[in-house]
């Protein structure tokens, strides 16, 4: 059985569970606080060989503690995980030599070393020899599109060419699982796009690696992920293809309000509506606008009573589209919250 | 729930690599940062220029008759030198490995050094190294210029014995520093910590003083520090030309706390290691 799921998939966590215990005062008198953080709750979660695994859920929800528990960094509190077969527990060495992390952020590189002496050291932590590192420096450094400034700081890089050369030194050693923390946070959408069709198409389809893909945008798990987990308040709460997780909303389209003057009066009378099956409240409130989806079958036949609630109850409507569910839908309808971000 | 910590995944070979490729990232790094380079290099001549000149001020004349009494030499100016230069590779041993953990939570890039599959204590020895090249280097401008202003009276065809000797002692200072290391991975705020140790170090050491002249309780503090045995078995190897079977006395309690130290040393570490892991802490600053 221990022999078929290490044949079969790259990444097994068993019941993880991760609380963490808030110190008070500084040192030497620090103290262990009554309260606590459940970050995982019982985790079960499979990752198949080859494939390119999304884990979606909101800030704090649990995403890069399950990622720092897979490789090695933190110890969790109960449960077990295998990451190409080795205990991340028992093994943490083999794990290691075994999987490229990036995190988001761009503090994991030496500012004060070009790239290229960023690479080099590297690959002497990870043991590759001194020749195939010369070599596969220069092919991920052009891979890149880093070639031209190689020998320049890092500290003069833009975010972008920082988190891609983060991306170069996690591939360095060429290992069979990536595990990426928000690889795209914070970089602006060209770059974004950039990195998102480098990870699906050459690490993923092309070097055929296996992929733990940690994120807070929809779009980015929807538009890449083979299969998607959606993980809440440190519990997965559903796990399947962007396909089929959207498929269980049970309706093709949602309707999506821009209004604003809206209170809690007001949604009651809308959730009260025969038609409407459930209702979500993004956070994004501009200049006092909150979007509102509304889940609903035959929307053409029911927008004008939809319209007519909003108008009566004093509220302007900015804007208003029939749209295809996406994945913060299903998580909206799954969990009650939304995605920030 | 505990781990097999420490890597393990490479041999003794690529550790060793591993050693020398942290020494040459921390000597370029130290490159890039052009005016530590020259605070470093200007500090301790200062310390010392201050303590020879406080020497001659209170005695008139580089010969102190009564050093002379309690210490075998009353050459004030070579006694001191020796006792800082002792002292400075042992601080470099000891600051190097938890200054440079420290540093690598500040920028950032602890947690993703310590996701290599490397050993943490090769990492640790590349950083203690490299500090003790450079303070090799600063070491080696302060003889010069104590030689050059005042005279300095050392026998240099005891050198090769004298480094033998630091090599003795070195085990136990890089023992002491994975103990640093590993605390000051844990409880972060180490400047006070670090600050102070250096000022009760710098009272219990016998680097401008001998020890005799420290009241019986402090002497015995000093016995406990192998740097004492490192400092006291070098002054009488460069100053007194005492040959190697008169340091024996001082080697052997280096020897035991070589292996006190080290294991020790890597004990805490482990232990420190894997509560900050527990706590999920490791690259927080």
């Amino acid at each position: 059985m221990v022999f078929h799921v290490m044949l079969e998939y790259s990444v097994v966590a068993k019941r993880l569970r991760k609380v963490y215990r808030k110190e008070e005062g500084g040192f030497p008198f620090r103290r262990k606080s009554s309260e606590t953080i459940v970050a995982l709750d019982d985790v079960d979660l499979s990752v198949k060989k080859g494939e390119l695994f999304g884990l979606l859920g909101p800030n704090g929800a649990g995403k890069t503690t399950l990622v720092k528990i897979l490789s090695t960094i933190i110890i969790p509190d109960a449960g077990t995980a295998l990451v190409n077969g080795h205990d991340v527990l028992k093994e943490p060495g083999k794990v290691r030599a075994s999987i490229g992390v990036v995190s988001s952020g761009e503090r994991s590189l030496y500012w004060r070393l070009t790239a290229r002496e960023n690479l080099e050291y590297f690959a002497r932590l990870y043991k590759v020899p001194d020749g195939v590192a010369r070599r596969r420096i220069s092919e991920l450094l052009s891979l890149m599109g880093l070639e031209d400034r190689a020998d320049e700081l890092v500290e003069k890089y833009s975010g972008g060419m920082r988190q891609k050369l983060a991306i170069a030194r996690a591939i360095l050693h060429d290992p069979e699982v990536l595990l990426l923390d928000e690889p795209t946070l914070g970089l602006d959408p060209s770059f974004s796009r950039s990195i998102r069709v480098f990870i699906r198409e050459e690490l993923n389809r092309k070097q055929g690696k296996t992929i733990l893909l940690t994120t807070h945008y929809m779009d980015e798990a929807d538009q890449m992920c083979d299969r998607v987990a959606f993980i809440n308040k440190g519990r997965i709460v559903a796990v399947d293809s962007p396909e089929k997780l959207k498929a269980m909303i049970g309706m093709n389209e949602v309707l999506k309000i821009v209004v604003s003057n809206l209170d809690e009066k007001v949604l009651t009378m809308v959730r009260g509506l025969p038609f409407i099956e459930d209702c979500g409240v993004a956070n994004a409130e501009q200049d006092g606008r909150t979007m509102v989806r509304l889940y609903m079958k035959n929307v053409d036949a029911n927008i004008q009573e939809v319209v007519g609630v909003f108008s009566k109850a004093g509220c302007r409507i900015f804007s208003l589209s029939i749209e295809k569910p996406t994945l913060e839908d299903v998580f909206v309808k799954l969990t009650g919250e939304v995605l920030d971000g | 729930m505990k781990p097999t910590e420490g890597g393990g995944a490479l041999g003794l070979f690529d550790e060793a690599r591993v050693v020398g490729v942290v020494l040459k990232k921390e000597l370029v790094l130290y490159l890039r940062y052009p005016v530590w380079v020259l605070f470093d290099a200007l500090m301790p001549l200062l310390w010392v220029l201050s303590l020879v000149i406080y020497g001659r001020a209170l005695v008139g004349s580089p010969y102190s008759e009564n050093l002379a009494r309690l210490a075998n030499t009353g050459d004030y100016v070579s006694f001191t030198i020796v006792g800082m230069i002792v002292s400075s590779f042992a601080y470099s041993t000891l600051w190097g490995m938890s200054y440079a953990l420290r540093g690598e939570q500040w920028s950032g890039t602890l947690e993703s050094t310590f996701l290599a599959p490397c050993s943490r204590f090769s990492i640790l020895l590349g950083k203690a190294f490299s500090s003790m090249l450079t303070t090799s280097l600063w070491v080696f401008l302060q003889i010069s210029l104590v030689s050059l202003v005042f005279g300095l009276n050392v026998k240099f065809l005891n050198l090769p014995f004298a480094m033998l000797f630091f090599l003795v002692a070195l085990p136990s200072f890089i023992g002491i520093g994975f103990s640093l290391a590993g605390v000051v991975l844990d409880f972060k705020e180490h400047s006070a910590f670090v600050n102070f140790l250096s000022s009760l170090l710098g009272l219990l050491l016998p680097i401008s003083y001998p020890l005799s002249v420290l009241p019986p309780v402090l002497r015995y503090f000093s016995y406990l520090l192998p740097p004492t045995y490192a400092i006291e078995g070098m002054r009488s190897l460069l100053i007194m030309d005492s040959g190697l079977n008169e340091v024996m006395g001082l080697a052997v309690p280096l020897i035991f706390f070589d292996v006190f130290w080290l294991s020790a040393g890597i004990m805490i570490f482990a232990r420190e290691e894997r509560r900050v892991l527990k706590k999920g802490t490791l690259g927080y600053y």
